[in-house]
């Protein structure tokens, strides 16, 4: 068993939608927006605390997200091997659009070791892909006159030999 | 559900998450990422610390603050990532240009610290020759026949 007492007090968080999550006070711990509420407040925290910017997909995300790592870290002998294996099953269960919301959600509530993880895992996407690619997938737009372009492409031709194909 | 009211995640507006995503690309694609749009050509030109941070990235535990000082004196971390770690790594096969399925560049393999040693040597090595290249006055730290033969073939590649 984890050794964490029934009796560790519970918080209570709000999404946009108004979906209520108790998590132990060690988890919030580790989301230091929520962290820094609680500190900030004199009395206990009794009434949910609302995220006017998180939804309940990404929260209910990084609690899973959480709660997995605090439940590895208490097993030693086993937790690099599970913690990479469910880290890499994590980051396969997202679409983009889905890993793209949960960096928002991550960077608001500064769940820092979760958005490290979710950096990677876009630097992992981009990787070696063209510059198209790179724009699609976030979404940006090319602002660039077709001339200034080619310059651009010429002077940073010798980073266009590994690209992959779309 | 009040999906309409999500607001969309765009990069841009988050330059700190930009510039965390950037820190992790290996040297290549930091060179297309440039090409993207004028903000990110701005970064990878103007944040020398992402080049600095491609240099180091493997070595554990940031190298001592002289090395910084240097490093700045002689032009920079993109200019030390493209004179000198990008050519000894591609001459290592550890970031090789002309293979598609490039091989990662890791740990294990490659004696990374070696790497950035010898890149800091070659680095010091081309900027002292450049500014030795019509007089001797650069202290008598090195013989004046020094010059006389340039040390950068080091960085060349060759097949064995």
């Amino acid at each position: 068993m984890s050794g964490i007492s029934d009796t560790e007090r519970m918080i209570t968080l709000k999404t946009v939608e108004g979906t209520l999550f108790d998590v132990k006070s060690s988890i919030a711990k580790d989301i230091k927006t929520v962290q820094a509420f609680i500190d900030d407040s004199d009395d206990d925290v009794t009434s949910p605390i609302p995220l006017p910017n998180v939804f309940t997909r990404e929260l209910s995300r990084i609690l899973d997200y959480l709660n997995n790592h605090h439940r590895f870290r208490s097993d030693i002998e086993k937790a690099d091997e599970e913690m990479a294996r469910y880290d890499a099953e994590f980051a396969k269960s997202m679409s983009h659009e889905e890993l793209k919301a949960l960096i928002l959600a991550a960077n608001y509530l500064n769940v820092k070791d979760l958005l490290e993880f979710l950096n990677q895992t876009v630097a992992d996407v981009i990787q070696n892909k063209s510059v198209e690619f790179v724009r699609n997938f976030f979404g940006i737009e090319n602002d660039y006159t077709p001339e200034e372009e080619e310059k651009l492409r010429n002077e940073n031709e010798w980073a266009f030999n590994g690209v992959e194909q779309d | 559900m009040k999906q309409e009211k999500r607001q969309r995640f765009f990069i841009n507006d988050n330059i700190d998450i930009l510039r965390e995503i950037l820190k992790r690309l290996d040297g290549a694609s930091l060179g297309v990422a440039a090409c993207v749009c004028r903000l990110w050509c701005s970064l990878a030109r103007n944040d020398d610390s992402l080049w600095e941070h491609l240099c180091f990235r493997h070595v554990s535990g940031p190298p001592a603050a002289s090395v910084k000082s240097v490093v700045l004196a002689l032009g920079g971390y993109k200019r030390l990532y493209m004179v000198c770690v990008r050519p000894v790594l591609s001459r290592l096969g550890a970031e090789s240009e002309s293979d598609r399925r490039r091989v990662r560049w890791r740990r294990e393999e490659v004696p990374v610290a070696v790497v950035v040693q010898l890149s800091l040597s070659l680095f010091c090595i081309d900027s002292y020759e450049r500014l030795h290249g019509n007089n001797n006055a650069a202290g008598g730290i090195i013989p004046s026949d020094a010059s006389a033969s340039s040390l950068m073939f080091l960085c060349n590649p060759i097949n064995v």
